[in-house]
């Protein structure tokens, strides 16, 4: 082995060098010389580099762990012996009767903020915080705003009419919707159908019959002197009374739709 | 000794308050040196140690026992160090290269390897070390202090520092080849000067 392979294994020596290398340096002072202080510096690195830390820091790190525990439990024990109530459950709280609030003191019990020393040493523990008013709302919110089921929504849907298209638009709606049941459009074009032929045949037997026109001079005469002529005078006098009443109804019907009348609302 | 025991660690994981407390005082020497050489300074490696150390204890129970125990905290204090270091705006070192930015060794100065004792004498010397220590890069720096932790090799210091093993050697070879060349005296009795230590 050259001089600078042996150094190079020398100065990335993990444990007892390689055979080969003890012998190289049995054999060349100047690599024997350069593993000697290789050695030195490796016991003066392990002195410097693994430094025991300060007495202050020693005693701080080994009280870490009670710290630690002892700001956990604080919390764990805040949260099990005074719960803070939801926003919801203070709400209610504060919403009922006066008759039936609690007193002070069991209000105090239930609902009570920690002391600041507290308050100081859980801010410490705690990750950035999230404010409570906007976990409170999100819940209030989640509890309170609830979409209806799918039938409801569904029904909800159908209640809503479809907008009147205009024109051509129209009937190309209607178009669509009596396509939509083709059973219903046939049985209705059936009908169409049959009323068409019907009535045809209807009009073709009527065409058949002769128009025969009577004496028309002769007929008026004889109602003129028949005795139904003696209660056409009474009908002028009960159209005139029927017209005046009509009269009276539509005037009623006006005064309604101008004057500010309309039904009350039942208590 | 720098291994965790694994009885130690299960007793620590278990939340015995002596467990926690003898695991601490078992590595807060390693912890502290691994904080000493990425911060660079004492008083933010003693914040740095409490840091790892509390991290450690809120997040000993996610340790499965895929590594070393010493492998793991390692690597936490490690992290822990490298974000402080980057909340303050430093810029990070990659572990993974070799090349650490000293300026090449003049011709005309000796070859530390010629003369080795002219700069072992100076290694022996604490100020004199620290100074040279200053010059190596932090991957340098961090490599060769794992090197000197009782039972960690190579594959472990590769696993805390997330690197090849050949990186591992490459940077425990070139730190004391540049602390040699920082301590070889000159000619004119004056060391080699030293570039700002990334």
């Amino acid at each position: 082995m050259v001089c600078g392979e042996v150094r190079a294994q020398l100065l990335a020596l993990e444990f007892t060098p390689a055979p080969e290398v003890t012998e190289h340096l049995s054999a060349c002072p100047d690599c024997a010389r350069v593993a000697e202080a290789l050695v030195r510096l490796d016991s003066a690195l392990r002195a410097e580099l693994l430094a025991n830390p300060p007495e202050s820091l020693q005693t701080s790190v080994a009280s870490l762990p009670s710290r630690d525990a002892s700001l956990r439990l604080d919390g764990a024990l805040k949260s099990v012996l005074l719960p803070e109530p939801a926003p919801a459950v203070q709400a209610r709280l504060a919403a009922l009767p006066d008759k039936l609030r609690l007193d002070d003191a069991m209000r105090a019990a239930l609902i009570t903020t920690p002391d600041a020393k507290l308050e100081a040493r859980l801010a410490a523990l705690a990750p950035a915080p999230v404010s409570a008013d906007r976990r409170a709302e999100a819940a209030v919110r989640r509890g309170v705003v609830v979409p209806p089921p799918a039938i409801l929504q569904a029904e909800l849907a159908a209640l809503v009419p479809e907008p009147q298209p205009d024109g051509l638009d129209w009937l190309a709606a209607t178009w669509r919707r009596l396509w939509q049941r083709p059973a219903v459009l046939a049985a209705q074009l059936a009908a169409v159908a049959v009323l068409g032929y019907v009535l045809a045949q209807l009009l073709a037997w009527v065409g058949t019959l002769p128009v025969v026109v009577g004496d028309v001079p002769y007929a008026l005469e004889l109602l003129v002197l028949s005795p139904a002529m003696d209660y056409l005078g009474q009908l002028e006098t009960l159209v005139q009374q029927l017209a005046l009443w009509l009269l009276v109804g539509a005037a009623g019907w006006i005064l309604l739709q101008v004057l500010p009348l309309s039904r009350q609302p039942e208590p | 000794m720098a291994d965790g025991s694994d009885d130690l660690v299960r007793r620590a994981q278990a939340g015995e308050p002596d467990a926690l407390r003898e695991l601490i005082v078992a590595q807060q020497t390693y912890v502290y040196s691994i904080c000493r050489g990425l911060m660079r300074n004492e008083a933010d490696a003693a914040d740095m140690t409490q840091d790892a150390f509390v991290r450690m204890l809120r997040s000993l129970q996610t340790f499965r026992g895929e590594t070393k125990f010493t492998t793991w905290l390692y690597r936490l204090v490690t992290n822990v160090c490298l974000d402080a270091l980057r909340r303050r705006g430093v810029a990070p070192v990659p572990f993974d290269t070799s090349d650490d930015g000293a300026p090449a060794l003049d011709p005309a100065d000796p070859d530390p390897w010629a003369q080795p004792e002219r700069w072992v004498a100076a290694a022996e010397d604490s100020a004199e070390l620290q100074r040279a220590l200053a010059g190596l890069s932090t991957p340098q720096r961090l490599a060769l202090t794992l090197f000197y932790f009782d039972d960690l090799r190579y594959e472990d210091i590769a696993q805390v520092m997330d690197v090849p093993l050949n990186t591992v050697k490459s940077h425990i070879r070139r730190a004391k080849e540049r602390l040699a060349e920082l301590l070889m005296p000159r000619g004119n009795g004056k060391e080699l000067s030293w570039s700002a230590a990334r």
